[in-house]
């Protein structure tokens, strides 16, 4: 269920002293870089769809729309079935009843959001302070 | 008009016409919204039926579900809520009040989507809410599309019908679904793609967290308090943006069930049946569009005489003028925050007292 990344980056390599135009020793520069990641607990989510508009008007600042969104309610109602899906570079993470799972593009026939699909939607931005946990009222999304 | 997207539809039953009429600065400043606004349009268009959005539907303030229909029964003006996701489309429909007037000749429905109103003639009647819902989806192309849709109950103008929101009794306390059936109007279908502008941004998420922060602090439970409930329920629903999922889901067969409003699932306990039984009896009131507070047997109130008119209560007024959902009222909303809402969502000078004069009227 953590989804949280970290990357190691080689932000350098550096040689000294030259003699010659040639290095005597390198020195390599690692960083360690943390990526804050959306987590998703589809058990405690309620269908409430307040983290599509909160993201939409992260993204357009000055709307309330569910139409720009990088994360998306899915619902089958006459059974209850449902769940949020959530756009990356690259991939869809599902959150949904039976636990999340991250799906290639293309690999989900289940595009949710109606008239823009998911695979429409700006991949998530990785926000701190994020506006879709912010206004997520169960905690079923984490910034990790 | 911030907060709101623009356009009055003024359908004209029995020409099977649609006009669209630019909501004002100067009727949200005069009314707010919601029922206010409805009963505005009612004096303007009597004999008519409202459909309306309260001026946080749809926003990013916790509990802004509720829409509210509004018409005369026996000469008496009266109001109903609908909620679920239905307020929130219907005002991203492009469309944040409706008015229905007159009758049309054979049965219709109203298909609102993207600045557009289809009047739509259509052989539904006679179907169930359910099959007229499964019907809209599948043929209008969107699982997202929301209904307000009647039953036998509304079809038949019984005292007891009940208004539909897709598959779930909405909180239709004066049986307007049979004013729509006396239209002829079988459901009206909405599709909310579009946007409404905030005068503020940043003031108006600040005021809405705040009124978040304060409800989860107080919120600690799910489902509604009815005993024997949660041991017979599957899941918890929640209303759009609402932070109190009071919505219990019940399975009454294989992949289908009920989302329980609990004073229809009290009134049926009321009438002498078993938590189980009330709810499965509440999904087949729900598909013939009929209220269980007058009986316990969904067939015989297809077929009931007319029944009081039932006022709004303490401080629904208020909510259903926001389009705020009056069951968050036991948590105890910050209404000095609410009004800081609307003031900065609409760019309007509302103090406090003016909303509560505005709402005395209803
Ligand atoms: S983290 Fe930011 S971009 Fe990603 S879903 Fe949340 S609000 Fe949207
Ligand atoms: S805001 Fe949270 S509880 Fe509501 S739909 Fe989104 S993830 Fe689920
Ligand atoms: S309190 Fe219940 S009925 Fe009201 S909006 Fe929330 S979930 Fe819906």
């Amino acid at each position: 269920m953590v989804d949280s990344r970290s990357f190691l980056t080689l932000s350098a390599i550096t040689t000294y002293p030259k003699e010659d135009g040639k290095p005597l020793y390198y020195v390599i520069g690692l960083s360690c870089q943390v990526i804050t990641m959306i987590e998703i607990d589809p058990q405690i989510c309620t269908a409430c769809g307040a983290c599509e508009v909160a993201c939409s008007l992260y993204r357009e600042e000055e709307v309330f729309t569910t139409m720009r969104s990088s994360i998306i309610l899915h619902r089958e109602e006459r059974k209850n079935y449902y769940g949020v899906m959530l756009k990356r570079e690259g991939e869809v993470l599902l959150g949904r009843p039976e636990g999340v799972e991250v799906m290639k593009e293309g690999e989900s026939s289940d595009t949710g959001g109606g008239g823009k699909p998911i695979l429409l939607r700006e991949p998530c931005d990785n926000c701190t302070d994020a506006m879709c946990v912010r206004f997520c009222p169960t905690g079923c999304l984490k910034e990790v | 008009m911030e907060l709101y997207t623009d356009l009055i539809a003024v359908v004209d039953l029995d020409a099977g016409e649609v006009e669209e009429v630019d909501i004002e600065e100067d009727f949200i400043e005069k009314n707010i919204g919601g029922a206010c606004a409805n009963n505005a349009l009612l004096s303007q268009y009597p004999d008519s039926v409202i459909l309306g959005t309260g001026v946080l539907t749809g926003t990013l303030f916790p509990g802004s579900a509720l829409g509210v229909v509004t018409a005369k029964k026996n000469g008496t003006v009266c109001h109903s809520a609908f909620n679920w996701f239905s307020g929130p489309e219907l005002k991203l429909s492009g469309f944040s009040f409706v008015v229905l007037k007159g009758k049309a000749e054979n049965p219709v429905y109203l298909w609102l989507h993207d600045e557009i109103a289809d009047i739509e003639s259509t052989d539904l009647w006679g179907k169930n809410t359910w099959e007229t819902t499964a019907y809209l989806r599948e043929e209008l192309g969107e699982n997202r599309i929301q209904t307000l849709v009647i039953g036998e109950g509304g079809e038949k103008k019984s005292g007891a019908a009940l208004l539909v929101n897709n598959y779930w009794g909405t909180d239709d306390r004066n049986g307007l679904a049979a004013v729509l059936g006396e239209k002829n109007v079988k459901a009206v279908a909405m599709r909310g793609m579009g946007e409404v502008e905030i005068s503020e941004p940043e003031e108006f998420i600040s005021a809405a967290e705040e009124v978040l922060t304060g409800l989860k602090s107080k919120i600690q439970k799910k489902g509604a308090p009815v005993e024997g409930l949660e041991a017979i329920t599957q899941r918890f629903d929640a209303c759009f943006n609402c932070p109190y999922a009071c919505r219990n889901f019940v399975e009454t067969g294989e992949n289908e069930g009920v989302v329980i409003f609990e004073r229809h699932l009290k009134d049926l306990m009321a009438h002498g049946l078993d938590v189980k039984k009330a709810a499965e009896t509440l999904q087949t009131c729900y598909q013939l569009g009929v209220n269980p507070k007058y009986g316990k047997d969904p067939n015989a109130l297809t077929t009931m005489g007319s029944q009081p008119a039932q006022p709004l209560e303490d401080k629904e007024g208020w909510y259903y003028t926001l389009g705020v959902c009056p069951i968050l009222d036991q948590f105890g909303i910050d209404e000095e925050a609410a009004v800081r809402a609307i003031t900065a969502g609409t760019g309007l000078e509302i103090s406090a007292d003016t909303l509560d004069d505005i709402v005395s009227r209803l």
